[in-house]
């Protein structure tokens, strides 16, 4: 009567999966294994992926791996369920008439359709009038073919990425602080510091592997996290400065001001290596910790005693995320928190820097290699000797370079409704939800003569608007290479096979190329590894100079390559290397720049119509900006709440006699959401909290940008809560 | 498009760790996993370290991959409790699995012995092709383990990765944190009973000393007094189990109707009819043969082939045999095949040998006596679960008023249909007799029961949120519609249609009815109640709070 073996028991047997991963369900032992970088988040987490005949059937994360150590957050462990989801993208569609349902077409009719509609269109507004808009979510050297096919033969003009939306601000401070885009660290820095200081980063849930690396450090560290919201790692720091949002900037500022009044600060290093210091110091000196406790809401004392910490620490590490990156004046931000860093000399050594923790796998690909507003390799578009540089790297005519920039991602949409520009190309990204003031944003998109969109899935909130949508493999399921936030060169490989028609990337602009009838450009790039011959060339001389990688397989032995690393330099020794050991930053003249401004205040702070401040930011960790491939997951999909939850203070609640679970209205002057009120003091009064990954939060969001970066200000807009009536149904 | 086809990475690149490696993550979790094995009074146990939970939920991926479940089962979950004040704020997240409890309430309550408690190692294993599916240990566990897998009909759960602590290997989620929160220890046994006598187990989680839980929570940070868990305000219906509503409903009108048959003439007693109408009585009984109980017997068995659908694996449900010594349920479905057995064969006996039905013969008490306990066993099903709402006496006071309250109008309803199909007996007849003592008991009984249901809402007053507030407020809102038809239907059919049938009686005095029309009002009666037992018994299932970890 009791039986303890049978088929069903069987099912969950395991078994020794062998090539060192341990006891995997009986039916996915691996024939063979290969790591692959994960295409989530740029910390670049190497998986190992377990194959079956070259199929992935399952993945563990590496364990000899230096960026992840052996794990992974959930997104990395589900990374394979996306690609088997039932409603991808299986072959081109066309939609002949707007909100009709797009029709099944061929791959040749679509590249017909794409090269004669946007040529009519620039034939009829000039080269200008088609744009693209791309991403940081495919490789390199698709990025790199994309930026190419667009710029040189098609004649675009403008093309930008969604990187606008998570990196600009990093970018642009990097640049004109250090010379180049340059982030200085290596993950091992979160081990030697013995202060860590968070701000607007929720490393616990955004890049648990991160901080993983945090809580490996052996020196007991003391980690302050400088957030309006009681984040997830606000809680496990063991400081939290719970500051009024955006008030960061006066907050520095500040601590400036203590560390100099003090004499806090490593005047040989600033002498030997910086400049404009001493206007920096007249600048400050105005930033008493008195008066930026009333903006901040921080005492003086704390920021007094925050100065000293710096002062005490032996190596002080200063990291950043969205909450500095998506703000109206994030440049400066950035750039106040490198000055703490370079006016205490806490930059070139273990442990130390001014570190900005990047958004998506390829981010820093992207700004690279997109060839939008820089020219591939961080050249300049206009100059000539970079042009003929890149022509030859390229090995393309140097004629077919243009000598203008792109515009910005924002500044496209203007164009669009300017009627400037009226044919977009849009290439895994999703504006539709994810662009700052979403209905806007969507009435622009329908303007268009004629939007393609080219995607993993043809059901995304953009795909839906599309006339045109190219089925695209995804991660896994083509190859190339990531640069991750530390800087590191990482593999990509194809371990399954895409659905039906889906083609990669790559293969989708050869394609397009050929039908656009400018392939003879990119003849001689016929696998993504001959891009990645000549775009690795184009960064010779360049503080990225990755000249030293010889090949793919070169990546692969040593587990990724961090630049610079050029052919003539030593052979690689350290897994783990930092840049400006020897302070030398990437100015003409070695030295890297104190940058400042006026602290501005909030374009639209609340007000008695709209008496609350809405932030928005990441809800868990598994989940991914627009959720479109990590609510294909039924695992993840347990792991965060299915509807659109706005986060408020108890006193608020009471305030607006509000219950839990309840449902409430929230409104902006641009838009409403209804959403299910989550009570608790993690949030600050007069604040609320919307988590992005909800396609109604960008309702809310106000257009509004960083004057130098051109990236949306997402974390500041005033709105107001009420009951819902008959009409909100 | 067929190079897109082509699986090329190992060809290109090569197999970089040979084939029979040891589990190289070995080098991060050895200090996770004990060296020796459990002594006497010794079991493995999780151990959760609170200050390094952040919530990224690796844990639980890594659990549904490296074990290959189906789509959204994990055996781990991850809460968070909140607090503090707004200027200092407590967020603490919670991950949490199978306690592997030293008296498992899944394996007490199991009908099948489908669970084992490993004598060396304590883990508690669930053996999946004993299951049958009958998800009552979703009922007894108070953490909400066990999960139910609809495409396979049973139940499977967390088994602490006992083949992977055999070969020296961390369980998926020991080797999955980043944070190594989570580890594997030995624990006493008398240490989990102290904790458990102490109450000390995770702030807001269900009292350790139902199943002494051995996971260990441990924690430096003083926690605030008013954490609550992140899901704490949010109440949902649980599922209705249609199966097991009709069987409850049925099994229990078969049984009230059947002890009501046959012990019939103590009930018109007992309801007020004089002398001559008992008298009566046993002429018309003898009159109109076994066919009213053959009918209740029908309706009965209806409720306990209903109560198999409710099984994931019927053709198993032979088992339910096994567990009689602990499992209340395993009793219940004895009992109730006994019932009908022993039913059966009275009621063959009694056309064989051509008895009366008032005659009561050992057989007749052995049934009546061994339905009822089977009723018995139905309530102590639920009471013996630990959710609050199911207490012995809202649970006895609701099945048994169900089999008084439907057997009242079965029993009416059969007499004067076989009366209307008997030539020799004329409905009058029942009109006369029945009619005012049965509809005098249904409208008592209804008032009682309607009245003991509504005590719930008292609740609603409570200051703090417990079970029955929930439960309160769960009938007020999302639930609502349905306690209204409840309520409208009893008060028709247990209140209205019986007041219908009196006031007919005394006006026209037994005389001149229209046989018609007083069978269609009594079919109505029995619809309506039926109806509203139905109804009730949805929300007896659909309202019940249920304990539970911090969830969100």
């Amino acid at each position: 009567m009791l039986q303890r073996h049978g088929p069903l028991t069987n099912l969950l047997k395991r078994t020794d999966g062998n090539f060192g991963i341990g006891q995997v369900p009986m039916d996915a032992a691996p024939t063979s294994t290969t790591s692959i970088v994960c295409g989530y988040c740029s910390t670049g987490c190497s998986l190992e992926t377990h194959l079956i005949d070259g199929q992935a059937v399952g993945l563990t994360p590496s364990v000899s791996n230096v960026v992840n150590i052996g794990m992974a957050c959930p997104k990395g462990w589900e990374a394979l369920t996306p690609l088997a989801a039932s409603d991808r993208a299986v072959y081109p569609k066309l939609r002949k008439h707007r909100g009709k349902t797009a029709k099944k077409i061929s791959w040749t009719e679509a590249a017909a359709t794409f090269c004669e509609r946007f040529k009519e269109i620039q034939k009829q507004h000039g080269d200008e009038s088609v744009a693209f808009l791309s991403t940081g979510q495919i490789p390199s050297e698709e990025m790199a073919l994309l930026g190419s096919f667009a710029r040189f033969g098609m004649n675009i003009q403008h093309g930008d990425g969604n990187t606008r939306q998570c990196m600009a601000t990093s970018v642009v401070a990097y640049k004109e602080s250090f010379g180049f885009d340059a982030p200085p660290y290596t993950y091992q820095d979160f081990e030697e510091s013995d202060l860590i200081i968070l701000i607007g980063s929720n490393l616990c849930i955004a890049h648990p592997v991160m901080w993983q690396r945090i809580v490996n450090n052996p020196h007991t560290p003391e980690i302050i996290v400088i957030d309006p919201r009681n984040t997830e790692t606000a809680a496990a720091a063991t400081q939290h400065i719970p500051l009024k949002p955006k008030s960061d900037l006066l907050l520095f500022y500040a601590l400036a001001h203590v560390l100099i009044r003090n004499n806090w600060i490593d005047k040989e290093f600033i002498t030997a290596h910086t400049r404009g210091f001493d206007e920096f110091a007249v600048h400050v000196s105005t930033f008493s910790p008195d008066r930026a406790a009333r903006d901040t809401g921080i005492a003086a004392e704390t920021i007094e005693a925050l100065a000293e910490k710096i002062q005490r620490g032996m190596r002080v590490s200063f990291w950043w995320t969205m909450g500095v990156n998506q703000s109206y004046q994030g440049v400066r931000t950035a750039q106040a928190i490198i000055n703490l860093a370079l006016m205490t000399g806490n930059i070139g050594k273990p442990g130390t820097g001014a570190n900005s923790i990047t958004g998506q796998c390829n981010a820093m690909g992207s700004r690279l290699f997109s060839n939008t507003t820089n020219l591939i390799g961080g050249h300049q578009f206009a100059d000539p000797r970079d042009r003929s540089k890149v022509a030859t790297a390229l090995q393309v005519p140097a004629d077919v370079i243009p000598s203008t920039t792109s515009l910005a991602y924002h500044e496209i949409l203007d164009e669009i409704l300017n009627e400037k520009i009226k044919g977009l190309w849009i290439i895994a990204t999703n504006p539709a939800h994810s662009w700052i003031n979403q209905k806007m944003c969507r009435d622009i998109l329908s303007r268009l003569d004629f939007l393609v969109v080219q995607d993993m899935y043809d059901n995304t909130d953009t795909a839906k608007l599309a006339d045109l949508t190219l089925p695209a493999a995804a991660w896994g399921e083509k190859e190339g290479t990531f640069i991750n936030s530390e800087r590191r060169v990482g593999l990509v490989k194809q371990v399954s096979r895409a659905p039906g028609e889906a083609l990669s990337d790559f293969r989708i602009i050869k394609l397009l190329a050929k039908h656009w009838g400018c392939h003879e450009l990119f003849d001689h790039w016929e696998t993504p590894q001959d891009v990645f011959q000549c775009i690795k060339e184009a960064t010779r001389d360049q503080p990225c100079d990755m000249t030293g990688i010889r090949d793919y397989q070169h990546l692969e032995q040593a587990g990724g390559i961090q630049w610079p690393f050029p052919d003539e330099g030593p052979p690689l020794r350290d897994r783990q290397r930092r840049l400006f050991a020897d302070g030398m930053f990437y100015h003409e003249d070695g030295r890297a720049r104190f940058i400042f401004d006026t602290p501005q205040p909030l374009p639209e702070p609340p007000s008695s119509k709209y008496p609350l401040l809405l932030i928005t930011g990441r809800g868990t960790a598994a989940q991914w900006h627009t959720n479109t491939r990590t609510s294909k997951s039924p695992t993840l999909r347990q792991l965060y709440p299915q509807n659109v939850y706005v986060e408020v203070n108890s006193s608020d609640a009471a305030k607006y006699k509000l219950q839990p679970e309840q449902q409430i209205i929230v409104e902006s002057q641009r838009g409403k959401l209804l959403a299910t009120v989550a009570i608790s003091h993690n949030i600050r009064p007069g604040q609320v909290f919307i988590p992005m990954h909800y396609v109604e939060t960008n309702r809310l969001t106000r257009a509004h940008f960083d004057p130098h970066s051109k990236q949306p200000s997402y974390k500041d807009c005033a709105v107001r809560l009420r009951y819902p009536d008959y009409q909100d149904h | 498009m067929s190079a897109q086809q082509s699986l090329t990475a190992v060809d290109l690149f090569g197999q970089r760790v040979a084939e029979a490696t040891p589990a190289l993550h070995g080098q991060y979790y050895t200090d996770l996993i004990p060296l020796d094995s459990p002594q006497e009074g010794q079991q493995y146990a999780f151990e959760v370290d609170l200050d390094k939970c952040t919530g990224c939920k690796s844990c639980v991926a890594a659990c549904h991959s490296l074990n290959g479940l189906d789509d959204s089962e994990a055996w781990r979950k991850v809460g968070s409790l909140v607090g503090g004040t707004t200027e200092l704020p407590v967020l603490q997240h919670v991950t949490t699995a199978c306690h592997h409890c030293l008296e498992p309430a899944c394996a007490d309550g199991c009908p099948v012995n489908a669970y084992e408690k490993n004598p060396e190692t304590g883990i508690v294993i669930h053996l999946d092709d004993q299951c049958i599916g009958c998800q009552y240990c979703l009922f007894t566990c108070p953490y909400e383990v066990p999960v139910y897998n609809h495409d396979k009909g049973i139940v499977r759960k967390c088994d602490m990765c006992h083949d992977r602590l055999q070969a020296n290997e961390a369980p998926a989620c020991v080797q999955a944190c980043p944070q190594h929160a989570i580890r594997i220890v030995i624990s006493k046994e008398a240490d989990t009973i102290a904790n458990a006598q102490a109450n000390q187990f995770l702030p807001t989680a269900p009292a350790p000393d139902y199943t002494l839980p051995t996971t260990l929570y441990k924690t430096t940070k003083p926690l605030p007094r008013n954490l609550l868990a992140s899901d704490f305000y949010v109440g949902r219906p649980q599922h209705a189990h249609w199966p097991l509503v009709t069987m409850l409903i049925l099994t229990q009108l078969s049984v009230g109707t059947f002890v009501m048959l046959n012990c019939f003439t103590w009930m018109l007693v007992l309801l007020g009819a004089s002398a001559t109408t008992v008298r009566n009585h046993n002429v018309l009984i003898d009159q109109m043969g076994q066919w009213p109980v053959i009918m209740t017997l029908a309706l009965g068995m209806l409720g306990l082939i209903a109560s198999v659908l409710h099984l994931g694996r019927p053709l198993f449900a032979f088992r339910a045999i096994l567990g009689i010594r602990r499992s209340w349920l395993s009793r219940e479905i004895v009992a109730f095949g006994v019932f009908a057995v022993l039913a059966s064969a009275d009621t063959a006996l009694a056309i064989l040998t051509e008895s009366s039905a008032e005659k009561h013969h050992p057989l007749q008490w052995a049934a009546t006596l061994v339905g009822i306990f089977a009723v018995v066993c139905s309530i102590m099903v639920y009471v013996d679960t630990p959710r609050l709402l199911w207490s012995p006496f809202f649970t006895t006071s609701r099945f048994g008023l169900t089999a008084i309250l439907l057997g009242l109008p079965t029993t009416l309803l059969l007499l004067s249909t076989m009366a209307a199909l008997a030539p020799e007996i004329s409905v009058s007849t029942i009109m006369s007799q029945y009619s005012a003592p049965i509809c005098r008991g249904l409208i008592f009984t209804t008032f009682l029961k309607l009245l003991l249901e509504a005590r719930i809402f008292i609740h609603l007053r409570n200051r703090t949120l417990n079970p029955l507030k929930r439960s309160a407020q769960l009938l007020t809102t999302s639930l609502f519609a349905i306690v209204i038809l409840r309520f409208a239907v009893a008060m028709v059919g247990g209140v209205a249609m019986p007041l219908v049938l009196l006031t007919q009686n005394t006006s026209t005095a037994g005389q001149g009815f229209d046989p018609v029309f007083f069978i269609a009002i009594t079919l109505l009666i029995w619809i309506l109640l039926l109806v509203g037992e139905f109804a009730e018994r949805y929300l007896f299932f659909t309202s019940v709070a249920t304990p539970r970890m911090p969830g969100t």
